[in-house]
């Protein structure tokens, strides 16, 4: 029984520590390809498109949502002992600094991450990789690259754009819900949102944009097992993005944000 | 140009084991320049196993696999990209990319590996397409294709580069056989105009017999069988007699059908 249990501990131990390897082997063949982009031009604008033109009108669902129950949630928190000039800096900040990079990542993981292990994992599968490797054409290069890449630029973009809509519906909810005036609402902003904010959810989101299109990657890539090990892939890609997603987030705000 | 001499793929004491279980065991093959070689065995012998060893695309667990002198296992990846472009292969899938149309999947290596302008690569992709007797369809994408019209634009892609050598995995299996003829006969094509070298995994006879020019009989991770199609319409070796009977027991021999089938 116990010995059981140790050799089920170790076993699974040394796999993770071999897939663990096998990523960053992985990221390093994609990130050493990176002064090389040119090459793949086409396929990344395409990327770019996918990851970020058509996430955009989910991010702007989400986001508006997320600014408007976070108004209305700080307004309950706080009631009336704090100045009213502190809930739109709330809203502008937490959204900012955290709410918007986090939320608007985990829901481009679902969306992108799944779809870039589904895609990716269907050409392992269909011996599509076999192929390009066939053909002299590094895969690594031709399509985990472009889809990492994509990721990087595109995801401080849909933050950005996230917040804005964030925020504006957060000011939205403050000034015709909690008839907060409109110059309260940018006084806050502008009291408490600092230039050092904004850059810190921005290298938030170039982290998450490089670890959501990574994990979507290198589940697509390490695929096997047919049609179920594509499904496999894909649920492996959204659970590990969300973990990951949070973990960085921690890890992230402790370097960038340090008490005392 | 190939350079002359010696066999262009030589297989020596290749072991491989994949799930636990021995595929290909102390395997020993070459094959040479100008040849069409066809590997039979049966379903899970190890043919296609075989083919990924040759091109890489596999490593042996011992053994040594070379391609035209160079062992594939002291190459780094650069090195053996530059010996790909001297090989193809047509999958037993077809593998056509699904995001590129016709055209695209046909250009591919010509966009990537060579300087052709854009209406040298058009009228390259419709040579080799009126080649397979797929004139026009360049626009089309491999969703809207039958499984033999795939086969077929599989071949062109393979034979746009201008391949020396080009691996066929079950180039008719799962295809009727007028089709699978078809496909035969741009083979045989492909080995007349081009001068290429081919190596055939198949277990279907009548293609073997047809496009042959050496066939190899594989059975436990062994070559168990090898000679020419006259020798093995001829051979008294069981298996092979099977194989060209597709029954289940030897064809004569008084027994029970073999256990493994």
């Amino acid at each position: 029984m116990v010995f059981n249990l140790l050799h089920f501990v170790g076993e699974s131990t040394l796999a993770s520590l071999f897939r663990l390897g096998q990523a960053v082997r992985l990221l390093g063949r994609v990130v050493s390809g990176i002064p090389f982009i040119w090459r793949v031009r086409g396929e990344t604008v395409t990327q770019m498109i996918r990851i970020g033109v058509d996430s955009l009108p989910l991010v702007a669902v989400t986001s508006a949502f997320t600014g408007m129950v976070l108004a209305v949630q700080t307004s309950y928190q706080i009631e009336e002992y704090v100045p009213q000039i502190f809930i739109a800096a709330a809203v502008a900040k937490a959204t900012i600094i955290e709410l918007g990079p986090v939320i608007t990542a985990l829901v481009i993981s679902g969306r992108v991450g799944a779809s870039i292990a589904a895609e990716i994992g269907t050409m392992r599968v269909t011996e599509q990789i076999d192929a390009l490797e066939m053909m002299a054409i590094d895969p690594v290069q031709y399509l985990l690259l472009p889809r990492f890449f994509a990721g990087l630029i595109m995801m401080p973009v849909i933050v950005t754009y996230g917040c804005l809509i964030a925020v504006s519906g957060g000011w939205a909810v403050c000034v015709y819900y909690l008839g907060m005036s409109s110059t309260a609402f940018l006084e806050g902003m502008r009291q408490f949102v600092y230039p050092y904010d904004v850059y810190s959810g921005l290298f938030k989101s170039l982290v998450f944009g490089g670890t959501l299109t990574m994990v979507g990657c290198f589940y697509g890539y390490c695929t096997s097992e047919g049609a179920a090990g594509v499904g496999m892939a894909a649920t492996r890609s959204v659970v590990t993005n969300c973990l990951l997603i949070l973990m960085f987030d921690y890890f992230l705000a402790m370097l960038l944000f340090p008490v005392g | 140009m190939m350079p002359e001499g010696g066999p262009i793929i030589e297989l020596k004491n290749v072991c491989k084991d994949l799930g636990g279980q021995r595929v290909l065991d102390r395997l020993n093959l070459s094959v040479e320049r100008g040849e069409t070689l066809v590997i039979m065995g049966r379903s899970g012998a190890g043919k296609s196993v075989i083919l990924k060893h040759m091109v890489g695309l596999m490593s042996p667990d011992s053994g040594e696999v070379a391609f035209d002198g160079h062992r594939l296992s002291a190459l780094d990846s650069r090195e053996l990209q530059e010996l790909r472009k001297r090989m193809v292969m047509l999958f037993q899938s077809s593998a056509l990319f699904d995001s590129m149309s016709v055209g695209g999947n046909v250009s591919l290596g010509l966009r990537k590996h060579t300087r052709l302008g854009r209406d040298e690569i058009a009228r390259v992709v419709e040579r080799k397409l009126s080649a397979v007797g797929l004139s026009g369809t360049s626009a089309k994408m491999p969703a809207e294709l039958s499984g033999g019209m795939r086969k077929r634009v599989g071949l062109a892609r393979a034979i746009s580069m201008d391949p020396e050598v080009v691996f066929y995995d079950e180039p008719t299996t799962g295809l009727d056989p007028i089709t699978a003829g078809s496909i035969n006969e741009l083979i045989l094509d492909t080995r007349n105009s081009l001068g290429v070298t081919g190596i055939v995994v198949t277990h279907d006879v009548a293609s073997a017999l047809k496009v042959g020019t050496r066939i190899c009989l594989l059975d436990l991770g062994r070559i168990v069988f090898e000679g020419t199609p006259g020798q093995a319409r001829q051979t008294d070796h069981p298996l092979m007699k099977q194989f060209l009977a597709g029954t289940a027991k030897v064809p004569g021999a008084a027994g029970k059908a073999d256990s493994r089938l």
